[in-house]
Order: C-alpha cells, then structure tokens, then sequence
C-alpha cells in the first residue's frame, strides 16, 4: 500500500576522489544548529518554574531526602502532602548551581537544548538521508518550541526523548541490534526521576510498539520480524519496570493522573492552553502541521503506520497544550522532511549491509580544512552567546530590557525575577501574611524560606482552585479590599506588568503605604 | 411487472442516503434557535435601507460613536433578511435559512458524489466529519448567505477544471451578489486564485518533467494537466470576476475593508469566533479531531489532486487562525475527503452496487421518516410541539424581548444605557430610539472602549467608568455580566425596574421616583 519501495539492486563499485570529513551538507546542518543554539542561549530564564525547583533541590542536598509536604506557602497548611516527582531534576540544577551558579544551570540548559535538537536533526538526516533536510528539520522543531525554553526540570526530558526517538526509529529501521534497546529502560531511570514528561517516552515507544505490531499483522513490507518485535516488547516492558524505580513507586501515574485533571493547572496556565498561530511558535507549530499534511498528501515516501501514530498522538498532545508542542516537533519534524526525501532506496533488511550514498563532488565545499574552520567559529559564536560572556555582546536595548538590571550579574535575571524587591523584603521583613505574585513565589520560595512563606507559587497542583481564584481575583483588582482583609495580608509584593490592576488600586485603599519599587516590582505594606 | 414499475419509483438505498444527509442539514439551522448577536442590527439596516432608499454610512444606533463612519458591507443581505422577515416574519427567515445551508451543502455533496463515485460515503464524511465541525457557524446571518456562493464556485471551478462543463462565465455575475452580501467574497477571488496556481503549477511539473524524465523506479507519476482547457479562459473569467468585485457601493475600497477588518484588533482579540479553536471546546475538538482524520487519510489514500491541496491548504490555516473560518475549510475539505478515502476501499461493480441498494420500500420509509423530521422542524410547527426553549424557540432564549419592553414602557428611559453586547444588537432593531453603548459591529467602537466594556463587566473601576460615560441606565445580561451586576444589585443609587431569569433592567435614581428627574445627576 504506501511503502513499495524495494530494496535497491548491487551497485558497481566506482573510484571517487576522497571527499572531505566535513562537507558542505553537514556546514548547513551545523549552521542551522548553532542559530538554535544561539537562541536557546537567549532565552531567559523565567522565575515560575525554576527558583522554587533550586530550593527543592537544596533541601534535598542539605537533608538528605525528598520532602513531601508544602513547606513555602502560609495559605495552607505547612505539613500539606505534595509531591515532588522532579526531585532528580531539582537535585541536579542545585549541584550545578552550587558548582557555577545560575550561569552554570543556564549553560546546562543550552547544552542539553543543543544536543536535543541535534539528535533531531540527526533523525531526520537519518530518515531522508539528507543533511540539509536534517538541517530543515531541526530548525522547525525548535522553531516551534521557542516559548518553551526556559530553563526548568521539563529541560532534562529534551535529550532522552530524542534519544529514545532516535533509538527507536532507527531499530524499527533495522538499523540498530536489539541490544541497543537495553538503553530504554536505562533512560526510563534517570527520566522517571528527573520529570513527569517521562510518559510521553512510554506513550512514544508505545506507539512504535503498537504500530510495529500492527505492520507485522497487517504484512506491511518491512514490518518487524518476530524476533525483534519480541526485543521491543522486551524494552517496553523494561522500561514500565524503571518507571516503577522512583519514590512513588506506580503511585507515580497516579500523580500523573491528578496532574492532568488538575483544575487550576489546566484552567488558569497559559501552558497547558491550545496554541495559537497568533503566536510566533504557535505560527510555527501550526505551520508544521499544515507542512506534514502537505506532506502526507505528496510524499516521495510514505509514512509508515507506525509514524503516522506518532505524529498524530503528539499532534494530539500538542493541540491539549503549548507545552506539548515541544515533543510533536522533535518527532513530527523527521518525519516531515523524510516525506520530502526520495524513495527508500537505501532501505534494507536488518542484517544486510548498507549501500554506499553517493555524494556529490559539490560537497567539497572549501575543502577539509576549511570547512572545519567554518563549525570552529560557528561554534565559537555560540560560544560567545553563553552567560559568561553574553554580557559582553552589543545586544539591542529591547532584548536587554528582557532582564533585571542586577550588579554583578548582568542579562542573568529575567526581568520578572524579583531580586531587588527581595532584598529589600529580607532587609525589612513583612510583619505579617505576605501576598505575592505567582512567579514572585517561586523566587521568595529560593531567597527568602523560612523567614517568608508566600501566598501562592508555581505548585499550581498544591493549592485549592478557591484561592486560585481569590488570587486571579485580587490580582485583577477585583474586591481588592475585602480580600487582603480577609487574608489578614500585611504587605502585598507585585509585578506592575502582570499586576496593573492591583497596582492601581493598592494606592486608593487606606492605609496602605509603598515601600520599595522598581521598574517592575512594588512592595506595599498596611 | 407492474408491481415491479411502481417500486421503481421508489428511492434507492443511494438515493435515501443522500435525501436524508440533506434533511438532516437542514434540520439543524431548523431546530436552532436565532441568537441576538449578529441577527437584530443587520435586520434593523436592512430595514432602515428600505425605508429611506440610502445604505448607512455613518453610526446612528450608538449614544458613543454616533456620527463615526461606518462601512455596511453587507447591505444586500440585511435587505433579504428584512424583506423576508416583512414577507413571512422570523418563520420565514428560519426556513430560508435552512433551504440556504442545504442548498450550500447539497451542492458540495453533488460534487463530493461525482468526484467519488461513493454516495454513501459522501454522506457519511459530511454528516460524521463536516457537519459536526460546521454547524456552530449555521446561524441565520450575512455569512450564510455566502454558503452556496461558495459551493458553487468551488463546484464551477472543479467541473471545469477536471473537464466536465465550461460554466466560468457564472462566476462574475455570482460575485457581484457574493460581494454585496458579505465580506467573505474574498474566498471566492482565492479560490480562483488557487484553482488558477494550482493548474499552472500542474501544467509546469509536466513541462519540467517533459525535459528531465525521471529515472528512479517507484518514483511518483506526475500529475497530469486537462489538455483541453486553457488556463487563458480561467484568466479572463477571473479577471471578470475580480471587475465584478467593483459592483459594490464602494467599489474597490471594499476590498480595503476586508483587510481592515481583519487587522482590528479589537475584533481579533475580542470575538470569541475570531479567536483560534481549541481543542478544550467540543467544536474545537471535532475540528482537530477531522484535521488527524485528514492526516491518516492523506497518508494512506493515493496521491491527491494538486489543486485540491492547494485549495484545501490556505482554507485551513484561516481556520487555525479563526473559529469562524473553519466552516470554509469544512466545505472545501468534503469532496476532497471522500474522493481520497473512496481510493482506500476497492470499487464495487455495477452489480454489486445495484444489489447493495436495499429495500425499495424500506427506503421510501426512511425518507418518509425525513420528510416528516423536517415537517416537524417547521418554524410554524416546532414552538407548538413544547420542545425546551434553546430547541423549540425561534429566536434564543437569552434575547432580552420582555426586559426591552420594560424599557420602551419607562416613561423616563436613559439617556446612556449601558448594556451586553448583544443586547446592543436586539435594542438597534426594537428600540430605535434608544441609543446604545455598542452592539457587535465590533470595528466600529474603539478597542479601548471594549476595553472599559470589559472592565466594566468584571465589576473593575465601575464607578469611574459609568461617570466616563455619563451612564444612567443598565440592562445587564445576569450570566454574562454577573459581577457588574452584583456590585450594582447592593448600589442603593440604581433602582431595579425589571428582571427576569435572564437579563436585569436597573435606571439610577430614586426608587420611590421612577421616572423622576434622577438622570440629572450623571
């Protein structure tokens, strides 16, 4: 039905000239790299969903165990059960920050960014045996992704989802020994442990396990024998077991399931709404989808069964939230370009050896030498782009203006990142509840625990939708009086761009007083 | 044999399929009730252009921007709907309605059947996929009257571009009413547009072809162009159709007032249907759903019509962009759908086909049981048979009738009355001498006055919103205006004078002085 390609005849050996390690299809995909790379590099980090994460971590380097109850808020109760599945994560962004500080996790984060999105690439050089179409590939993948970068547990989830992506197709390809499959359930441990996304590798190589077994029942040409269907069955199953090597145990799906019927979550975060094309990623992610349709419909090679679940599983997912669109770009994208790519000429039966790609002799490029020289400063330049010295780098007033104007570290904090204002909080302490904004929370939760509980922070899961809407509420300016009474709330710390209705309203209440503000920060006490 | 003819009369199993599809379509904008939003103003244009001969050009519904100029594009369809509302009242219009959207999706049957080959699974993609995805944007409004220009466009381009009949020269006098009626014209320009791409682009393959046959075994045939038609006729007729675009009353500047419209932000950020669908709502859900329905399909089926895609394509990232927009891609999609799954199952052959035509008398029933569906569903009928209001109304529930006449009975009504929204268009057509605050000409008000509309519905800065605009009058919507409502329930300075489950009237005042000099203070 789709995939009639057959297995291409012996070729005469002919004598070509040597061509050189580095040519010019691979100059385009590292140059295609390196703008990721540079972009993920200018990505700041936003407070949400990291400062409160560090302090997890540091809790649990300075006390040897994962704590499991609320701790930072004063809303609800401190001994409050929650779960803190990315504990893993949260460790490991701590050690980095003990080793190097924020520069060193954010120089993480664009390392783990770039080597995800080239093992993209390498996918989908591997399933159109081009490198410009690799290249294509993994620009679109981030392309779509770009609001989805910041620096978070979610970022120790890029690289083994692309590894498992990687790992399977090229098994289901016959182009890895079962062996190779053994590194499933390895990733799975480090992955149940260090973030939730760790499902969507079970819901991945659950959908190469169904629709590889589907290809067989069906006799679709070059389904997986018995033998190797049995192997992935055998990973699959490996990979469940690792899932259950965490400190939940299988209660781990179960917080899954709570997470994703979690009220406040799916209702009140920008992230877990639908994309928009009004958006720039969102404009990229549907323009992805158009393109795989186009795809689909005129495709030199056809998707197989096993891809079209994929795509469309993760084209769901996507579709849920933003936050997803990260996973349908990184599998959909190879996939795309392999639509693109000529017939399956080079396919072969697991076991049979690969024919030689001819390449053409435009390929030299500049020769060895200089095409070397030209990864050597591609690279360089996204050396440059890291936070030791992005300082240095003449970048426009508007991008700056994206960071908080910290001494000592510069185009560091994003500029939501209340800094100042938690200095100034722990120079003259809050007699008293403190309301806060959310992401403020997650930084006070860092800076200033225990001496300050906050009012809410990013553990959407952990608080009551009630106070969810008490929150919104208030940050609206909506019965601003009668909720900071009946909060007996003592000194309010906002973000005039997110809060600009409380902000207006703050000064017509009496007895309030302002005593810090900045360019983005207000704190106010009764 | 005489028995045997007078069952030949009856319909096929095919037949009955097609029958019932299109009664099932109708029966929708039938049993849906009309919501205020985009009905009243247009009808009460409509009537206003009757009366004195002369499309509007500036505002005169609205206390706000009264005196603003506004551009009524329009202007034809409001004239039908209140010439019918004259001739046969809201029944009339709820029928012609109906016959509208079958019409529009009877064609795009016919051809979905003649491109397929398949009547059966023509109607299963319609009523399954298409109708489901589609039937949010039924309501009675400007926009319906495009639906079957639309359809034939799309029909009149396909039967000539795969050589079936030469009908172009019925595509300028169609956009001379399309342009008129609504300001989706420009669909009908695109698709020529695409249609005209897409031949060349056909045309050009094979050329290129023609000089680098391709070598590699298993690569795909090219498509192949319809030799006997000249893209030069699609040319002339789509210059035809593009000087017929100038048959309006603004002539070419209409089509700047497409652009603008889409460019205001007040109406992209503001309207819920120009908002991109989300899979989070049941119609969001069915169209994305239809959209993975398309992946599959595209995947496995043979290899598409060129032009299809490329028409399919932009329709579907305007749907992406717009809820509104998705009914478009839904028409486009129907036959282009069931021409590539019918390539999926093998054909049946003419003997098969004729024993797979059931029960001649079996079918009469079934269109039977149709006939009398849409008998039932008559706007004369349906209010009769105690259906619950949202089914068995012809207009919707939440239109504020009993609350306006409340308001036309105050022997002292506001000067300033604040409003919803759709309020704003109900009022335009029943109370014409009540200014109002805004209506859903959404471009014609200023985006920070829905700014204060919004606000001001959430119950923030209420006091300094209604001093800005001297309000002293209320006829809130209880749900959507809830807040607001609340705060002005506990205001002793506003007097309830009407309420019901839906909508409260509220006029600031002395209570005990309805009707009174109490306006003054504001």
């Amino acid at each position: 039905m789709a995939d009639a390609d057959t297995p291409p005849p012996p070729r005469a050996k002919t004598t070509r000239p040597a061509l050189p390690p580095v040519r010019l299809e691979h100059l385009w995909f590292f140059f295609a790299l390196s703008l990721v790379g540079i972009f993920i590099a200018l990505v700041p980090t936003s407070p949400n969903d990291f400062w409160w994460h560090l302090k997890v971590g540091k809790i649990i380097a300075s006390e040897g165990s994962i704590p499991t109850t609320n701790r930072f808020a004063w809303t609800i109760p401190p001994d409050a059960p929650f779960v803190y599945q990315s504990w893993l994560g949260e460790l490991l962004f701590y050690l980095l920050h003990s080793l190097g500080g924020l520069k060193l996790v954010v120089f993480a984060r664009n390392i783990l960014g770039v080597a995800a999105f080239a093992l993209v690439g390498i996918e989908a050089r591997r399933r159109s045996g081009s490198w410009r179409l690799g290249a294509l590939a993994l620009f679109f993948a981030a392309a779509m992704t770009i609001n989805n970068l910041t620096t978070r547990t979610q970022t120790w989830s890029w690289v083994p989802f692309a590894l498992l992506l990687l790992l399977c197709s090229s098994y289901v390809e016959g182009k890895l020994r079962a062996r190779w499959l053994a590194l499933l359930p390895l990733l799975m441990l480090f992955w149940v442990n260090a973030h939730g996304a760790f499902v969507m590798g079970l819901l991945a190589t659950g959908a190469f396990v169904a629709g590889e077994t589907l290809r067989r029942l069906l006799r679709h040409p070059y389904a997986l024998s018995r033998e190797r269907l049995r192997a992935l069955y055998l990973a699959f199953g490996g990979m469940i077991a690792a899932v259950l090597v965490n400190p939940l145990g299988i209660g781990v799906f179960g917080y899954l399931g709570k997470m994703l019927g979690d009220v406040p979550s799916q209702t009140l975060i920008n992230e877990w709404q639908s994309p928009t094309p009004r958006t720039f990623a969102g404009m990229f992610f549907y323009l992805g989808v158009v393109a795989l349709l186009a795809g689909f419909a005129f495709a030199r090679r056809r998707p197989t069964l096993t891809d079209v679940l994929l795509v469309c599983g993760l084209a769901w997912q996507a579709f849920v939230g933003i936050r997803y669109v990260i996973w349908f770009g990184m599998a959909a994208m190879p996939v795309l370009v392999q639509c693109f790519a000529p017939p399956r000429t080079a396919l072969q039966k697991p076991g049979a050896s690969s024919p030689q790609r001819r390449v053409s002799r435009r390929e030299r490029g500049g020769g060895a030498a200089a095409n070397l020289a030209v990864v050597v400063v591609l690279a360089g330049i996204v050396a440059t782009f890291q936070p030791w010295f992005k300082p240095w780098l003449p970048l426009p007033q508007p991008y700056q203006a994206l960071f908080a104007p910290v001494p000592g570290a510069p185009l560091l904090f994003s500029a939501d990142t209340p800094v100042a204002a938690a200095e100034h909080l722990q120079a003259e302490p809050c007699k008293g509840n403190l309301f806060n904004e959310m992401g403020y929370g997650s930084y006070l939760d860092w800076a200033l625990y225990p001496e300050t509980r906050v009012f809410i922070d990013p553990r959407v899961e952990l608080y009551p939708f009630s106070l969810w809407q008490e929150y919104v509420d208030l940050t609206k300016g909506w019965q601003a009086a009668a909720l900071l009474e009946k909060h007996d709330i003592a000194c309010v710390m906002l973000d005039t761009a997110l809060q600009p209705h409380l902000a207006e309203i703050l000064p017509t209440l009496p007895g309030w007083q302002r005593t810090f503000a900045n360019e983005r920060s207000e704190v106010w006490r009764r | 044999m005489k028995q045997h003819s007078f069952l030949s009369t009856f319909p096929t199993l095919d037949q009955a399929w097609l029958i019932v599809a299109l009664a099932l379509v109708a029966l929708r904008p039938l049993l849906t009730s009309i919501p205020p939003h985009d009905f009243w103003w247009h009808m009460a244009t409509g009537r206003e252009i009757v009366q004195t001969w002369a499309i509007p050009t500036v505002d005169h519904f609205s206390y706000t921007q009264a005196g603003e100029p506004f551009y009524n594009q329009g202007w034809l369809a409001q004239v039908i709907m209140y010439g019918l509302h004259s001739l046969g009242g809201i029944e009339l219009i709820v029928l012609v309605q109906a016959g509208v959207v079958a019409l529009a999706y009877g064609l795009l049957l016919w051809l979905s059947v003649w491109r397929s080959k398949a009547p059966r699974l023509s109607v299963a993609v319609l009523l399954l996929l298409i109708m489901p995805m589609s039937f949010d944007n039924w309501n009675v409004r400007p926009q319906s009257y495009a639906f079957p220009l639309f359809a034939a466009f799309l029909s009149i381009l396909t039967m000539w571009r795969l050589g079936r009949a030469n009908r172009l020269w019925l595509l300028p006098p169609l956009m001379v009413v399309w342009v008129n009626l609504h300001g989706s014209f420009v669909l009908g320009g695109a698709l020529m547009a695409l249609t005209f791409a897409g031949e060349g682009i056909r045309r050009l393959i094979v050329y290129i072809r023609g000089y680098f046959p391709p070598s590699a075994a298993g690569a795909p045939t090219p498509p192949k162009p319809t030799p006997t038609l000249s893209l030069s006729a699609l040319f002339w007729w789509g210059v035809a159709t593009a000087a017929a675009i100038l048959v309006n009353p603004r002539g070419v500047g209409v089509i700047g007032y497409v652009f603008d419209l889409l460019g205001t932000s007040s109406v992209t950020n503001l309207v819920t249907e120009w908002a991109p669908p989300t899979v989070r709502s049941t119609s969001g859900a069915i169209f994305f759903s239809v959209l993975i329905v398309c992946g599959v399909v595209l995947a496995y089926a043979r290899r598409p019509d060129t032009v299809d895609v490329l028409l399919a394509l932009p329709l579907l990232w305007l749907a992406l962009g717009a809820e509104r927009n998705v009914v478009w891609f839904g028409m486009i999609i129907l036959p282009l759908l069931a021409t590539q799954i019918a390539t999926l199952a093998p054909g049946k052959t003419e003997a098969q086909k004729s024993r797979a035509q059931g029960v001649p008398l079996a079918n009469a029933m079934v269109v039977g049981m149709a006939a009398l569906l849409l008998l039932l569903g008559l706007p004369w009928i349906k209010p009769r048979l105690g259906l619950p209001p949202e089914l068995g109304s012809l207009v919707s529930p939440e239109t504020p009738i009993e609350a306006v006449e409340a308001l036309k009975a105050d022997p002292d009504p506001p000067q300033h009355l604040y409003h919803a929204m759709s309020y704003g268009s109900y009022l335009i057509w029943a109370a014409p001498g009540q200014p109002v605050f805004a209506d859903p000409r959404i471009e014609l008000y200023p985006y920070e006055q829905w700014q204060d509309y919004i606000r001001l519905n959430a119950g923030i800065g209420v006091e300094n919103l209604l001093a800005t605009y001297q309000i002293d009058g209320l006829l809130l919507s209880n749900e959507e205006q809830a807040n607001l409502l609340a705060i002005m329930r506990n205001d002793p300075a506003w007097t309830l004078r009407y309420e019901d489950e839906y909508s409260t009237y509220l006029v600031w005042g002395d209570n005990s002085n309805p009707g009174g000099s109490s306006h003054s203070s504001r």
